[in-house]
């Protein structure tokens, strides 16, 4: 009864706030005007102080009992507060002249005013001052309705939809071009030669190497990592003992095989979760209880193969710059995938050259990232890590556990971002190395299916680290616009590349304006321009590596050029449902499969 | 411990204190050329604004592309009657831009001043691009500064610079692509802007396309292998997708094809190309080529010859053979025996200007005597310019169009059906509220829509060789002649302009 009571007070308290506010709002627009001032600038004085007033009143008034009890700042209210009645507002304009000619002027105003009212005391009530405590399903349907709202205002307003859709598409496509080729965009040669460097390594290192379910692969990793050009360093496979016997096995027979080089770390038994930062932590921790002396820290996955002279290089340039972090190249290979790396059975000479045109599109994606984008995210102080191949200094890693409580944040999906975006905000130096020798070869996903499960996986994890907000206290106001554009881009890039041809046949059906059509075009054009550019990589990719692009290889690349940015946008949405939904259990799911298909070893 | 590591350099400075610091490194590396140029700026702009606005006559193709500028800048549409495919639109917009961004039909009193105008930009655009274009060809500063006053001063270039031509706009685009080409930069951008800006000038006259072989052959000279293939297939990329535009519009519009009912693009390039009357080749004596040649060589020999003869010098040396190619394109084409406009040598100008210095300082190098005495040859063939010039910038008074135009808005009441010429059209429209408006003299038996809606015609304001020469396409006009009083004369000959009253018993 007494959720009752409060339910009607609260809505008594609502009306009056909204009538008082109204009418205070009326008494200010008409002074305001009689004061002789333009009508446009009078409404949006009166429509920016009401608001302000209907907030406070809202906020100590109707819903102050709610609030009392809430950890909810009222910046989040008054965030969330301006954004659904700006929503509603926008609906309600929209919504006008399709009521009006049906219902009449004055009744369209009056119900669309109604209808408003409920909207907003609704919003209030379940999000704005509702304490957070919104429950996923909830989000995922308020995900779907701002979707459906979106679609009925555009479908309202097409002509200036399509103009606003497609110069956001054109900024995107033309950052896209622009920053994937940053690398060629003036004639510069290839890195230095690494065999030039003479001078001796001499800093003392570690290397982590999360394994779990690794048995195909363990112990040649093992090997290769073991046997390095480096006086002074460590491998440390971490492994489950008791969930994972097998690897665990390989791990301490490679550190009797090579004592003083290998030193197994046991994952932490207490913790029923298993993921990789969680490994890492505990790994450095146990170095550091162990009394172990180092100065850098490497990560390695279980399938990555070092270049043997990597840590030379990778040592030369810490002592050169005195870097934070050196971010070594990883580069998926198999642009094509050999019909015997396919699993058996009929049609398999079908399945590998069918495959050809995610495996090509990926691997060039690689390809730009690391030589492109890294150095000039790099060179801005904007820089979200690679998984693997990348190189700590302990200080840095002590410093951030003396901040934040941990190195790598073991409840993010892509904890390698967050650290290069720690990195950034602690104004610390990255340096990216891109040598076509040094490079760690990997292979693309076995599957499609297993690609679309890794950029879920990504694009959740992005959105996270967006939504923590440690971005927010990156030194410059350039760096953190270029922040979000980092951690937007993909979501960016599969809009823009998915909805180019939906745009132009809109604007087509709809017979807009010439002038709208050209517009809608350009993003489209500019998107066949990224094809041919793909070619032009993908021929030089093949020269650099010396592996043979085949006719069918371009022609995959072409023909599966929009479908690969249909499934990037799969997954973009697939991801936004379930950071809404609060689903973030990927890690174990990925790896409950990982152990039935083991990875390709890369070569 | 962690002060030891290396921070990145203090994120970047304010935009402002950049742009500020950027500019005067700028202009700190440049001082030198500025001091050289804007010199030639001054007599480049001197001569060419002095006298403009009464030299030279009017002619057609102003007032019929101000009339489409008007009509994108206050009508948003592509002509203030149905759009056919005569030229793409571009140069006109840019007219209509710049008229958006100054208030430009306003400012001035006659739409033909406003034309001046941005001509007057587009000569000083050009005369800046031209210079350095001959820096980047490797051009002395005397030399890149001497290129500019050949181009500037030359009579022929100062006539045809002050009519409202397309051609005087695309000269900056094209020049503006070379630049860009042989950027020493060599980056992907400088490489994209040299196509935009190719495209660009395409766009404002697609004649401009017949040099893409020479731009293509520049840029890619100019390529360095590690970032040709990137370079190129974006420069190209982007400046094909500017180009498409223009087609593509035709698409849309549902024009690409010839049909019944509707203008179409390849219905007017076909005409253009093939059904439009030929001007005959350069070779044959009695051509109207032939006699257009004739009429420039009178205004000036030197620049057009002189730039002929440094072709050959051009291929010699090897930074020189893109803008040797381009000429010779140039020439080639009044040698074809296709239609040949008589605005034509415009995009002979700038290229012969820079042969010439080209093929000066070449000799120069190797032979400097011989360098001294072609360039003393340059300066007593340039010496006859000032007698040309001389009555360009003295010329004054009123012209006969001008004033016919004066003597309608004093004396004709503006509901009066006017038959235009195009000079004055906007005028009539724009300062003197003509309703129904005036209907251009060669859209009154040419535009089926206006010969549907001519219900009576009133006065016809039309220079006399409309009657003379050119009486066998206006049928329409000859015949509303005969049925009309002269009510006020301008001017004599065929320039002359006679207001007729047509009588109201007369119908079309």
């Amino acid at each position: 009864m007494r959720s009752g009571t409060r339910g009607q007070r609260e809505l008594l308290c609502f009306v009056t706030v909204g009538l008082t506010v109204a009418a205070v709002g009326q008494l200010i627009l008409l002074s305001l005007i009689r004061a002789g001032w333009e009508a446009w600038l009078a409404n949006v004085v009166q429509v920016a102080v009401t608001l302000q007033l209907n907030f406070l009143g809202n906020r100590h008034f109707t819903w102050c009992r709610r609030l009392e009890d809430s950890r909810f700042a009222g910046v989040v209210a008054w965030w969330r507060f301006h954004w659904a009645r700006g929503a509603s507002a926008v609906l309600s304009v929209a919504a006008f002249p399709v009521l009006a000619p049906r219902l009449g002027h004055s009744a369209a105003y009056w119900v669309l005013l109604a209808a408003g009212a409920v909207l907003n005391f609704c919003t209030d009530r379940f999000w704005s001052f509702g304490g957070g405590g919104v429950r996923p399903v909830a989000r995922v349907l308020c995900v779907l309705g701002v979707l459906a709202a979106g679609v009925f205002v555009a479908a309202r307003y097409l002509d200036v939809f399509i103009v606003l859709v497609s110069v956001f598409m054109l900024v995107v496509t033309v950052t896209t071009l622009g920053f994937q080729l940053y690398r060629w965009w003036r004639p510069q040669p290839e890195e230095p030669d690494h065999r030039d460097l003479v001078d001796p390594p001499r800093l003392p290192g570690v290397i982590l190497v999360p394994m779990r379910f690794e048995e195909a692969v363990a112990g040649r990793t093992l090997d290769r990592l073991a046997t390095l050009d480096h006086p002074n360093y460590l491998v440390v496979p971490i492994v489950d003992h008791a969930d994972d016997p097998g690897t665990a096995g390989i791990a301490h027979a490679k550190a009797r095989e090579f004592p003083g080089r290998v030193l197994v770390c046991p994952y932490p038994e207490d913790i029923a979760v298993h993921n990789k930062p969680i490994g890492l932590n505990a790994a450095l921790e146990y170095l550091e209880r162990e009394g172990v002396r180092f100065e850098w820290v490497g990560v390695a996955d279980a399938e990555d193969l070092f270049h043997p002279d990597l840590l030379r290089v990778v040592d030369h340039r810490f002592r050169e710059t005195n870097a934070a972090v050196v971010q070594s190249g990883v580069q998926l290979m198999n642009f094509h995938a050999h019909p015997e790396a396919v699993p058996r059975g009929r049609g398999r000479w079908w399945r590998a050259n069918l495959t050809g045109w995610w495996r090509a599109a990926n691997v060039l994606e690689y390809f730009k990232w690391f030589q492109s984008r890294l150095k000039l995210q790099a060179a801005a102080g904007v820089m979200p890590l690679g998984g693997n191949t990348v190189f700590f200094r302990h200080a840095f890693l002590r410093e951030l556990r003396d901040r934040y409580g941990s190195c790598w944040d073991g409840g993010c999906l892509t904890e390698d971002c967050k650290i290069g975006i720690l990195a950034s905000v602690l104004g610390l130096r990255v340096e990216v190395i891109y040598s076509h020798e040094l490079v760690t070869r990997e292979e693309t996903p076995t599957t499609l299916a297993g690609l679309l499960r890794q950029r879920v996986r990504w694009m959740q994890g992005f959105i996270q680290v967006f939504r923590e907000g440690d971005w927010l206290s990156l030194p410059s106001m350039t760096q953190r616009v270029l922040a979000v554009y980092v951690l937007g881009f993909q979501f960016f890039q599969a809009f823009a590349a998915a909805f180019a041809p939906v745009a132009l046949a809109l604007a087509i059906w709809h017979k807009s304006p010439v002038v709208v059509t050209l517009l809608a075009t350009v993003p489209l054009g500019l998107g066949l321009l990224a094809v041919a550019l793909d070619v032009v990589l993908l021929r030089q990719f093949s020269r650099t590596f010396g592996i043979k692009a085949r006719v069918r290889d371009y022609f995959g690349l072409v023909v599966g050029a929009y479908p690969f940015q249909l499934v990037l946008s799969c997954a973009a949405l697939w991801a936004i449902l379930r950071h809404a939904a609060d689903r973030t259990d990927w890690v174990k799911t990925t790896h409950a499969g990982a152990h039935l298909k083991p990875a390709v070893v890369a070569r | 411990m962690i002060t030891r590591l290396a921070t990145v350099p203090p994120p970047m400075l304010s935009v402002r204190r950049r742009l500020v610091a950027s500019a005067r490194e700028w202009l700190r590396r440049h001082r030198g050329d500025l001091a050289v140029l804007l010199p030639v700026l001054l007599a480049a702009g001197l001569v060419h604004a002095i006298g403009m606005s009464a030299f030279p006559r009017y002619v057609d193709d102003p007032g019929t592309y101000l009339s489409q500028a008007w009509s994108v800048r206050y009508q948003g549409t592509l002509s203030p009657y149905s759009y056919f495919y005569d030229h793409a639109p571009g140069g006109w917009i840019q007219i209509a831009m710049w008229a958006w961004l100054t208030d430009g039909f306003g400012r001035y009193d006659t739409a033909i001043g406003f034309g001046n105008e941005v001509m007057l930009l587009a000569k000083l655009a050009s005369t800046v691009l031209l210079y350095t274009l001959g820096r980047r060809l490797g051009f002395s500063r005397p030399g890149a500064a001497a290129a500019g006053l050949l181009f500037a001063l030359c009579p022929l270039a100062v006539m045809f610079g002050r009519w409202t031509f397309l051609d005087n706009l695309v000269t900056p685009w094209l020049l503006a692509a070379f630049v860009l080409a042989l950027s020493p930069k060599r980056s992907i951008a400088s490489a994209t802007g040299g196509a935009v800006c190719f495209a660009m000038a395409t766009l404002t006259k697609e004649t401009a396309l017949v040099l893409l072989p020479a731009f293509a052959w520049a840029l890619w000279r100019n390529t360095d292998p590690h970032n040709r293939a990137h370079s190129l297939t974006v420069a190209a990329g982007a400046g094909f997708l500017l180009m498409a535009m223009y087609p593509l519009m035709a698409v849309y519009k549902g024009e690409l094809f010839e049909g019944p009912g509707h203008n179409s693009l390849l219905g007017t390039a076909k005409w253009q190309l093939v059904d439009r009357a030929a001007s005959g080749s350069l070779l044959n004596g009695g051509s109207v080529m032939r006699q257009m040649f004739t009429d420039w060589l009178a205004q000036d020999p030197v620049l057009l010859l002189g730039g002929l003869v440094s072709i050959v010098a051009g291929f010699l040396v090897r930074r020189l053979r893109p803008i040797a190619l381009t000429l010779l394109i140039g020439w080639l084409m009044m040698l074809r025996g296709g239609y040949v406009p008589f605005m034509y040598v415009i995009v002979l100008l700038p290229w012969s200007a820079l042969l010439i210095v080209g093929a000066i300082e070449a000799v120069w190098r190797r032979w400097p005597r011989a360098g001294v005495a072609l360039a003393a040859v340059a300066v007593f063939g340039a010496a006859l310019w000032p007698a040309r010039l001389y009555p360009m910038v003295t010329a004054s008074g009123p012209q006969p169009l001008r004033a016919a135009e004066q003597w309608v808005a004093d004396n004709v009441p503006r509901d009066r059906v006017v038959v235009a010429h195009d000079s004055i059209w906007v005028d009539l429209v724009h300062q003197y509220g003509f309703q129904p408006r005036p209907i251009i003299v060669h859209k009154l038996d040419a535009d089926p829509a206006v010969r549907r809606e001519l219900k009576r015609v009133d006065y016809l304001v039309v220079p006399n060789w409309y009657y003379e020469s050119g009486g066998g396409n206006y049928p329409t006009l000859l015949e509303a002649r005969k049925h009309a009083v002269a009510a006020a004369r301008f001017g004599s000959g065929g320039d002359g302009v006679v207001v007729y009253r047509v009588s109201e018993h007369w119908r079309p």
